[in-house]
């Protein structure tokens, strides 16, 4: 391995919404020297980052009338020939059938007859599934487990043809990066071999995530909380906890940021238990919004029922800011019970409501959880040391060129 | 079901106009049942929709049973593309004028004074129940009603407005003069329970507002009662506790809570078996709280059934478990009750109307899992228990949710109306 060669990684998987912390990590490669091409059916998702810091690999939706898809193919063809991949090609359309998944396995695979590359990196493992024949390209792979893609989709009722690919896709990468080591342990029990996982925690940017000097000291206590309105964040539990601390004489205001499905579940279930007046949804929020908010609350609270690790929490205690958080995913990796915040039983509002009230009783409280979360993003989580492991696990994934 | 049905109904009768969002529909029986007994007991009732698929009058055999009660069903005209209902537009004014001109030419003239040109808007949309005259216009869901209050006036009738759960739960939550109008034009709300009519005055229905309370009702020839072998303790390895639910599977139904619930009863050593029969986009949830709690080998999800084999599943059960979070009254819960199944439910809305607590079943406060699988325990040791629960649910669904009692309620409500 030489470090002197520039290193080469395909992103397949990008997407075309926005995903903070995706678009850190591609930034954050470019910076250290890597040569990143993401593959996308639209090209303005590489204007997110500074002209030419980011290659673009044109890699269309299998959609539209069938004289489009032609054209679509036609056109990858010219780009991709000639190429050594057409024998990978044809294995490819042997193992398919029928004419039309030729087709759709077709269009699927030509925009990669060309390029090379050091590393082929899936950030999500639904990708990774999708696109299971890039793993015959000869070209180490690296897939992320984030969340519920291992914690949740392969225990569904009829996901098994899902389980059984992602056990394949998790044998043949040369490499699996786990958020967190409450992933890594699941997905060990969906086939991965622990040999080759790699635990990355996420990272946030302790400098844009600041905390403020005089922390405030709101009357109603302002708790927040930050995520989809899914039912994976169990709000309905959180609500039911701000309740008991209303029944204990606590009045506290609960901040809701994000959207999603079931915000007339949060609005039904808040004028239910009669404390719509104590809740604020806010909807979505631009990234200067959600810091300002954080900034100017007194308490992040997390009642999910999933995670693979929470990055809502690490910006929070970024920060500052005291956590409760229910036992879910890797979230005892950041917060540990009685030190950064604390730690309650996932479907526990009771608890959840005992933990909120110590911390809304006591400012001395907050003010030394926060300190100690901060200090803990800075030592554990900051995203210089998260690239560079990133560099790292793509380096070691690497084959020799002269091999 | 091959019977006739006389039609009574005469020129003098007063005329009931149902609005409903489509009809007939499966899961709005009532609707079927409500217009067929009316219609029966010579009143000259109509329904208005916006949907009628003809799919659906297969499933409904009595509604085929006389040639008269198709053309009792009116569909409005198409309100989109914008286009076609402006081009029908001429054809509505036509029609209108040619059916009961001197509606039409009041509902425009007088309309017109209140919404201006936005009248011929209205009146396109409204055209159905202007042809029809209604001596009553009644609203089947407190939804519809909103926006259409003029109707009262303009066609100088009677309105009244069904709340049955949803309309006051969900609706309009974050407008809180969401149903001001309603409450003023209205001339009589109908409540499924006791607990919406509390609700519907915490959302500004005047306390003097004129209403009836009348509950859902099942057709006791469809759920028979099962003779239950009384056996001693359930919940061994022998003799496991049977549990089922039947609903949609959607958060409203606070599944969540039942599901740990079974987790306690399973922590305390009893060998249950949970049956849950509906289908929704909450399963995905569903599935996972029962692979995390760890209790995935004694759930079964059996999706939605038809009514044969909803009946069998019923005469499987030793326990009815309802816990929903938010419910109108529950039509499932008095099937249970019908059939001799003692329930545990939850509070919601007009469950603690629907199950006698200590009597035909026990109602215990939502989202409280503790208080569910203690309920469970107690009627999984106690055989005599369940027995007399079970013959005390055969005896209130004969008493207070038959469809005659439903339909004598709704004469009443009509009769004082006029």
């Amino acid at each position: 391995m030489d470090r002197n060669i520039q290193l080469r990684v395909l992103i397949v998987g990008f997407g075309t919404s926005e995903v903070t912390f995706l678009n850190r990590l591609v930034k954050g490669l470019a910076e250290q020297g890597v040569h990143v091409t993401v593959s996308s059916p639209k090209r303005k998702v590489i204007d997110r980052f500074p002209k030419g810091m980011v290659d673009w690999l044109w890699a269309p939706r299998w959609h539209g009338s069938g004289l489009v898809r032609i054209f679509h193919m036609l056109l990858m063809l010219c780009k991709g020939l000639p190429s050594k991949r057409l024998k990978w090609l044809r294995e490819i359309l042997n193992s398919r059938e029928k004419i039309r998944d030729k087709l759709a396995a077709l269009h699927r695979y030509l925009p990669f007859l060309r390029g090379r590359w050091d590393a082929i990196y899936f950030p999500w493992n639904s990708t990774a599934v999708d696109y299971i024949d890039l793993f015959n390209l000869g070209i180490p792979v690296v897939i992320s487990c984030r969340g519920s893609q291992i914690n949740i989709r392969p225990h569904r009722q009829g996901q098994e043809v899902y389980g059984v690919l992602l056990k394949q896709t998790l044998e043949k990468a040369a490499a699996v990066h786990c958020v967190s080591e409450d992933i890594l342990v699941n997905a060990v029990g969906l086939g991965l071999d622990p040999e080759k996982a790699v635990v990355i925690r996420p990272a946030v940017d302790p400098a844009v995530f600041s905390s403020v000097t005089e922390q405030c000291q709101n009357n109603p206590i302002k708790l927040i909380t930050i995520g989809s309105l899914v039912w994976n964040k169990g709000y309905e539990y959180l609500l039911m906890a701000v309740k008991l601390l209303k029944d204990r004489g606590a009045i506290a205001e609960l901040h809701i940021i994000g959207e999603g499905s079931e915000s007339s579940r949060i609005l039904f279930t808040a004028q239910d238990l009669n404390i719509s007046s104590q809740v604020v949804l806010h909807g979505k929020l631009s990234p200067a919004e959600v810091i300002q908010q954080l900034q100017q609350s007194d308490i992040f609270v997390l009642s999910s029922l999933s995670e693979g690790i929470s990055n809502a929490v690490l910006e929070a205690m970024s920060c500052g800011l005291p956590i409760v958080t229910t036992e879910c995913g890797g979230m005892r990796e950041a917060v540990q019970d009685g030190v950064e915040g604390f730690v309650v039983p996932l479907r526990d509002p009771e608890s959840m409501a005992e933990a909120l009230q110590k911390l809304a009783l006591d400012p001395d409280l907050r003010k030394s959880m926060g300190r100690a979360g901060r200090e803990r993003i800075l030592a554990d989580f900051n995203s210089q040391s998260q690239i560079e492991a990133f560099v790292n696990l793509f380096e070691s994934v690497r084959v020799n060129e002269t091999n | 079901m091959k019977q006739t049905r006389v039609i009574k109904s005469s020129l003098h009768s007063p005329r009931l106009v149902l609005v409903v969002p489509a009809f007939p529909k499966l899961s709005e029986t009532f609707i079927v049942n409500k217009f067929l007994g009316l219609l029966e007991r010579g009143w000259d009732v109509h329904v208005v929709c916006s949907h009628s698929d003809p799919k659906d009058w297969k499933a409904f055999p009595q509604l085929n049973s006389h040639p008269d009660i198709r053309s009792r069903v009116h569909v409005t005209w198409p309100q989109s593309p914008r286009w076609l209902a402006g081009l029908l537009m001429i054809p509505a004014l036509l029609r209108g004028f040619s059916c009961s001109p001197d509606a039409a030419w009041k509902y425009l003239k007088q309309g017109f004074k209140q919404f201006g040109w936005d009248i011929f808007r209205r009146y396109y949309l409204d055209l159905e129940v202007i042809c029809l005259q209604p001596d009553i216009i009644h609203f089947e869901f407190g939804s519809l009603a909103v926006g259409r209050t003029h109707l009262k006036n303009l066609l100088d009738c009677k309105m009244s407005v069904s709340f049955r759960g949803y309309d006051l739960n969900f609706v309009g939550l974050d407008q809180p003069d969401y149903y001001n109008e309603v409450w003023k034009k209205a001339d009589a709300c109908h409540f499924l329970g006791e607990d919406l009519w509390q609700r519907a005055q915490r959302r500004g229905c005047p306390p003097d507002m004129p209403h009836m309370l009348i509950p859902p009702a099942v057709d006791l020839d469809k759920f028979p009662i099962i003779e239950r072998p009384s056996s001693e303790v359930l919940g061994t390895r022998e003799k496991p506790l049977k549990i089922l639910s039947v609903g949609r599977l959607e958060w409203k139904k606070g599944y969540e809570f039942a599901l740990s619930a079974m987790k306690i009863l399973q922590d305390q050593g009893l060998v249950i078996e949970y049956r849950i029969l509906g289908e929704g986009e909450h399963r995905t949830a569903l599935e996972f709280a029962c692979h995390q709690m760890g209790i995935k080998e004694n759930v079964q999800f059996l999706g939605a059934l038809p009514h044969d084999q909803v009946i069998q599943h019923l005469g499987w059960a030793d326990i009815f478990l309802h816990s929903a979070v938010s419910e109108g009254f529950c039509n499932a819960v008095i099937e249970a009750q019908a059939m001799g199944l003692p329930v545990v439910t939850s509070n919601a809305d007009g469950l603690g109307e629907n199950v006698a607590d200590g009597v035909t079943g026990f109602v215990v406060p939502r989202r409280d899992p503790k208080a569910l699988a203690e309920k469970m325990v107690l009627l999984a040791e106690n055989s005599y228990t369940r027995k007399s629960f079970g013959l005390a649910g055969v005896e209130r669904v004969r008493r207070f949710f038959t469809i005659e009692t439903q339909l004598n309620a709704w004469e009443e409500f009509y009769g004082n109306l006029l």
